[in-house]
């Protein structure tokens, strides 16, 4: 137990995240499901207007936070030192303290249910002056500002490691353009933390002095700027959703290569892509702000257009990685599937509400929130799923089930899609976001009770999958011990070691010549054409 | 969409254009996804290693200058579009000046002695008269709201501090439902507002009424 | 350590662009101050990788390298397992919560934070081990 506790080696530190943000994902999960319920029809009374509003903060709040980025945190930790060729971590203390300011932060959100006046209600974003006014939420709302505080300490010393590991720690031979395309992934999604958190942390704070010491930085009446909060929440609040995406690009990419028996295509196009990503992300922030009327929307809309470009060219290499490959149809692989029909409906959304026009309509309805779900939930989320089915043989020793695995995926892959697809008609019709009730006009009814049932299915999805880990735990104890490489041919460092690793990583490292080492090791007379 | 008013028009305009190159977009893409599923999935047994090739130089220059061209082209509509519409006209047939406040609208009609003091219990109606430029200036008295009537295809946030204004014509006579559409708090799903668009004759009598004759 | 520093300078060169046409398409403080601040950063970090770290002969940079050559070269001292990460942790969560609610929290925090930090630096030579490449890869030699 005192392993766990005290332990800086980056795969107990990886798995506490990747537990941790499980559980938050199943609270955060059952809170959405207690919306669907409360907006299944008009007029309903299954939670208050109070309750609700806490609801949807903790939700949302809790997805970003606690489950998605945390997630891909803890992946990475799992993985960069292993894929790199590395012991562990550049600064293995400072990781143990990153993890422990992680699960702080989530108990701290969460104890304010227990507060006078209940947890924070101002939604994920918490915008001035609705979340410096002192009445209503008062402690949970503090307790919501030191949560988030933490959280960004966290997520910060996680930026700094990965940035110290790539740079210092990579095996001989293992030079930069040899790296996989998960850990380059890291390396951007990195960059973007350091760049972008401690602009939320300036935010915190003055939040915090806002609401405590008597500052007046968004208030009006005393030559505040309310507008001033956005600025600094969405100069961090963008480049959060491409931290929260950009690991698993690197997720998907490393699936489907595997996956389709061929080399990831346009390796270098992914890795320029990933950082024109990252970039392009810390310029348009305020196209969450178009509707203020108070921004520069060309510029913001110029620059979110263009971030359509490398988008672009990612999708076009998973194609290119698929084409005239052996696509074998795992459960991760399933996953990845899903990600790149899901995550096209999220682009190409994202493309529109980038447009003014398009967003003086949509911005905080149910057309905006659907497309940042499918890109989150649809994306990221089954990316989650299949870096869990993926690499889950590599941690645990034990592969999960593959048809209780394929059950789960159509579930959430049908449950996901019913749910949010009459979201988008829905906010076109005039539904905006976290309202508690609606007005029984036009379609919203049936389209907000067909979106219930399509959570319910999702909630199948997940139950599927809880089954499945405890199924496999029970079948690992008589099953046979896995081999290094379990799911055959794959290509990055981490599959040239056991099943878990040992302490260290590795026995022994085979020759680095390439971004695909293992490969090369079990390909020899192939490898030796390529540098 | 059954765009209400001049702006809407025009802004309904740019949905068609991204509605079709999105459509067209998502179905070239969706169809090389399944493509490959078809074709390429790996059946039973069957022997061999895939061709190994990883890279295409040209084929991936063209996949940045297409999407590179499409953007630019969407970017210029948005553009051009977004200019008329944010556009604050001069010479208004009305202006009205709204401010939010926690939960509901007030409605002022600059130059006549009428307000109109909404709440969630009550929600306050906006009287526009049809073809006619009405201006509304837009206030918060507490936190930030928006003002949303989704049959202009049109919204705008309230800022407390930061006045904003936009001018609206709308094309149709009728009843349409307005919304806030930022979040504010405990009963921000009740904040809601009535936009009656009336005849110009049955405006100027209810404006000169001091807003009494029923509309 | 040139890829690195090349990451940072495109980063930075890319980041000054925007500074600027930002400013010039909106002349608004906030956003132009942060992308500043943002181009300075990022041009610190890439100044520090070309000259500080010049000599850095890193073996991941090599392409050529072979395990046995790079054998004996010094990775660093490493910490195991330590109690003082947690500690930290709880001490900023109690500072940040007397920040909101006691002052008494706020000392007893700053004094918490430090006595952490202090053990945290002392124990690397107490208990760190150090690590070095070998033949087989990176292992523990202390």
């Amino acid at each position: 137990m005192t392993h766990w506790l005290t332990s800086t080696n980056h795969k107990t530190i990886g798995i506490l995240y990747m537990l941790t943000t499980f559980v938050f994902f199943l609270i955060a999960g059952v809170l959405s499901l207690v919306i669907r319920l409360q907006l299944a029809a008009p007029g309903q009374n299954v939670v208050g207007a109070h309750a609700y509003n806490q609801i949807f903060t903790l939700h949302g709040t809790a997805m970003i936070f606690l489950v998605i980025a945390p997630f891909a945190f803890g992946l990475g930790n799992y993985l960069v030192p292993l894929q790199i060729g590395a012991p562990d971590m550049a600064y293995p203390r400072l990781n143990l303290l990153g993890v422990y300011l992680f699960m702080l932060s989530g108990l701290t959100i969460f104890a304010g249910i227990f507060a006078q006046g209940g947890a924070a209600d101002a939604g994920w974003t918490a915008y001035a002056p609705l979340s410096t006014v002192q009445e209503g939420s008062g402690g949970g709302q503090d307790l919501w500002v030191i949560g988030i505080l933490l959280n960004s300490i966290a997520t910060i010393t996680v930026g700094i490691n990965f940035t110290a590991t790539i740079l210092l720690y990579r095996a001989p031979g293992m030079t930069m353009w040899r790296m996989p395309i998960f850990t380059w992934e890291i390396l951007a999604t990195a960059l973007l933390i350091l760049m972008a958190f401690p602009s939320l942390a300036a935010a915190m704070f003055e939040l915090l002095l806002s609401r405590h010491y008597g500052a007046h930085f968004f208030d009006p009446r005393f030559g505040g700027n309310v507008v001033l909060y956005q600025h600094l929440f969405w100069f961090f609040g963008h480049p959060e959703v491409y931290v929260m995406i950009l690991p698993y690009f690197g997720v998907i990419s490393e699936v489907v290569a595997v996956f389709s028996g061929k080399p990831l295509y346009g390796y270098v196009g992914m890795v320029l892509s990933a950082f024109a990503i990252a970039g392009l992300s810390m310029g348009v922030w305020a196209h969450h702000m178009f509707t203020t009327g108070a921004v520069a929307n060309a510029f913001f809309s110029g620059m979110s257009f263009l971030i359509a470009v490398p988008t672009g060219v990612k999708y076009w290499n998973w194609i290119g990685t698929m084409w005239r490959g052996r696509l074998r149809l795992t459960t991760a692989m399933l996953f990845a599937i899903g990600f790149l029909c899901n995550f096209l409906i999220g682009g190409i959304t994202g493309v529109m509400v980038a447009s003014p026009p398009i967003d003086y309509q949509v911005e905080d309805s149910y057309f905006l929130i659907s497309h940042f779900h499918y890109t989150l939930g649809g994306g990221a989320l089954f990316a989650v799923f299949a870096a869990i089915y993926y690499w889950c043989p590599k941690m645990f020793g034990v592969k999960l089930n593959e048809l209780l695995g394929k059950i789960n995926f159509w579930l959430m892959f049908v449950g996901f899609n019913v749910t949010f697809i009459p979201w988008f008609f829905m906010g076109i019709e005039g539904m905006p976001r976290r309202v508690y009730t609606y007005a029984a006009t036009g379609d919203l009814p049936w389209l907000n009770a067909v979106s219930s049932v399509g959570a319910g299915i999702m909630a199948l999805g997940v139950i599927a999958f809880v089954l499945n880990v405890v199924m496999s735990k029970i079948e690992s104890k008589v099953a046979q011990p896995l081999p290094d490489d379990p799911w055959g041919d794959s290509f990055t460092l981490e599959w040239a070691t056991s099943c878990p690793p040992p302490e260290f990583n590795f026995h022994a490292l085979p020759p680095i010549r390439s971004e695909r080492p293992v490969w090369d090791l079990h390909h020899p007379e192939l490898a030796a054409r390529r540098t | 969409m059954h765009p209400a008013s001049l702006q809407a028009r025009d802004l309904s305009g740019v949905w068609y254009i991204f509605g079709g190159a999105a459509l067209f977009v998502a179905v070239f893409v969706y169809a090389l996804i399944f493509y490959c599923l078809a074709r390429w999935r790996a059946r039973g047994a069957d022997g061999g290693m895939p061709p190994q090739f990883d890279r295409n130089p040209q084929l991936e220059i063209t996949g940045v200058v297409i999407p590179l061209i499409i953007v630019t082209g969407l970017f210029y509509i948005t553009y051009v579009r977004e200019g008329v519409v944010d556009f604050l006209r001069p010479g208004p047939y009305a202006t009205v000046n709204v401010t939010a406040y926690r939960w509901s609208w007030q409605f002022r009609y600059a130059g006549h002695p009428i307000v109109v003091n909404g709440t969630t219990q009550n929600p306050p109606s906006l009287v526009l008269p049809v073809g006619k430029m009405t201006q509304i200036n837009l206030y918060s008295d507490d936190v930030v709201h928006a003002f949303w009537i989704p049959a202009f295809l049109f919204k705008r946030d309230a800022n407390p501090g930061l006045p904003s204004s936009f001018d609206v014509t709308p094309t149709r006579v009728g009843v349409f439902q307005g919304v806030c559409a930022e979040y504010c708090g405990f009963d921000h799903a009740l904040m809601t507002f009535g936009v009656r668009v009336v005849p110009v004759d049955v405006y100027d009598r209810w404006i000169a009424s001091g807003g009494r004759t029923a509309i | 350590m040139r890829t690195f520093a090349g990451l940072f300078l495109s980063s930075a060169t890319f980041a000054a662009a925007i500074c600027i046409i930002y400013w010039f398409a909106s002349q608004e403080f906030a956003g132009t101050f942060l992308l500043g601040f943002m181009c300075f950063a990022l041009s610190f970090a890439a100044g520090y990788a070309l000259l500080a770290e010049r000599d850095a002969n890193l073996a991941g940079d090599d392409a050529q390298l072979q395990q046995k050559e790079a054998a004996g070269e010094d990775i660093g001292i490493v910490t195991k397992a330590s109690a003082w990460p947690a500690a930290l942790a709880f001490s900023i969560l109690w500072f940040f919560i007397g920040v909101v609610w006691s002052d008494f929290m706020i000392f007893t925090g700053l004094a918490a934070i430090l006595l952490c930090v202090w053990r945290l630096a002392a124990e690397s030579s107490r208990v760190g081990h150090e690590r070095m490449w070998t033949e087989d890869g990176p292992q523990d030699v202390t």
